[in-house]
């Protein structure tokens, strides 16, 4: 058998009251109530409210057969009014799905055009078209390492690409001559 | 439509393992001819679940217009909605119940509980006048009591003492972990320690022992 606290064997009085705590915790509190006098005058006045509480809380708001037969009634007349459409909930539910779908294809495309323009607006002046072949080469290079630089997302890497695609106009042909 | 009013609150502390089966599977079976649209068994379950539902209500509003309105509520959504009840998951008990904590819940939220004096049940006719008073007096003890304490405490002992509920349920119809609903017990008590004068129960003891 443990040794407990002032502390503990208040703690633990309800449920000693009410019985429910285990054989040797029962011992242990049983103990203490016996040698603690400020802890018995605990342990009274709590089996004295246990016993209040059993007596009296059932007894609250215990009702008359009228009283719960009105309350039938209204259950009834409740129970009888027409539930919504089927209709209209299948509508409400179309609605919320349209909204939904709408804000999902909206929301992307707004934000694609968003960043779009950024990165239009960050992207660097496209270099001069120069007359040699090796020129050339370097400035999609360069072009390709200034806009290395611009974190911006997927769209602002993609637009040196379209840099790119637009400087192959000046590129060698296929025979390696040089473009007037 | 003749029914019995209040005739099947039986208590659950003092019934057997097998009767308290036999319970569960006749709520069963009750609610299955609910779901076929039998509005006798719809009947049945009021009159069993009622006159708990209502006191449980009452002792946590502690104002009678109110509990009705709860009770009514608690009702109707629970047979609107007997179809989402699990079996496997609650007893039919908690289940109103909880349906019902939700509601008073609210309640409590936009107005305090205040005492409802008219609300006492009248004396029986073969109570002397003293041991009326006295037992008025215990019981308005106790509901001053209630009243003080925190909602939830207030909540864990009514359905403590007034449901016999175990602390498993009572966690189960309040939310919360069963050891947090044993504590809640446990705080509840400790407030009423110097909520609850001693004027109650011991004065009622008194006065129809004097009576007598």
């Amino acid at each position: 058998m443990t040794m407990i606290s002032c502390h503990d064997c208040r703690k633990l009085i309800p449920a000693y009251v009410s019985r429910e705590l285990p054989t040797d915790m029962r011992r242990s509190v049983g103990a203490h109530l016996d040698g603690c006098e400020a802890c018995y005058t605990i342990y009274l006045r709590q089996r004295e409210i246990t016993h209040e509480l059993v007596q009296q809380v059932p007894a609250i708001g215990r009702t008359s057969a009228p009283q719960l037969g009105k309350i039938w009634n209204a259950v009834q007349a409740e129970m009888a009014l027409p539930r919504p459409s089927s209709w209209s909930r299948i509508n409400r539910r179309q609605s919320i799905v349209t909204i939904a779908l709408v804000l999902a294809l909206l929301v992307p495309s707004l934000g694609y055009q968003a960043l779009k323009q950024r990165s239009m607006l960050a992207l660097p002046v496209p270099p001069t078209p120069t007359e040699t072949v090796s020129g050339t080469s370097q400035a999609v290079a360069m072009t390709t390492a200034e806009c290395s630089c611009i974190v911006v997302s997927a769209s602002a890497t993609a637009a040196p690409k379209n840099t790119i695609a637009a400087q192959s106009n000046y590129a060698p042909n296929a025979n390696g001559t040089e473009i007037p | 439509m003749v029914r019995n009013l209040g005739a099947g609150v039986v208590k659950e502390k003092d019934t057997p393992a097998h009767e308290r089966w036999n319970m569960a599977n006749d709520i069963e079976s009750t609610i299955a001819r609910c779901l076929k649209g039998e509005q006798a068994a719809f009947a049945a379950l009021y009159d069993q679940f009622a006159p708990g539902l209502y006191r449980l209500c009452y002792s946590l509003l502690l104002n009678r217009e109110d509990a009705e309105d709860v009770a009514q509520e608690s009702f109707v959504y629970a047979f609107k909605n007997l179809h989402r009840y699990n079996a496997k998951l609650s007893s039919f008990k908690t289940w109103l119940y909880t349906i019902a904590i939700c509601r008073c819940r609210n309640l409590y939220r936009r107005h305090k509980p205040s005492l409802d004096l008219s609300s006492f049940l009248p004396a029986p006719k073969s109570e002397t006048p003293e041991a009326a008073l006295a037992r008025q007096t215990a019981t308005e003890e106790v509901e001053r009591g209630l009243l003080a304490l925190n909602p939830r405490l207030r909540e864990a002992i009514v359905l403590r003492y007034g449901h016999d509920l175990t602390y498993r349920e009572i966690a189960e119809v309040m939310g919360c972990p069963p050891k947090t609903a044993e504590s809640r017990v446990r705080l509840a008590h400790e407030a009423l320690r110097g909520l609850i004068g001693p004027s109650g129960q011991g004065l009622l003891d008194e006065l129809l022992s004097f009576a007598g």
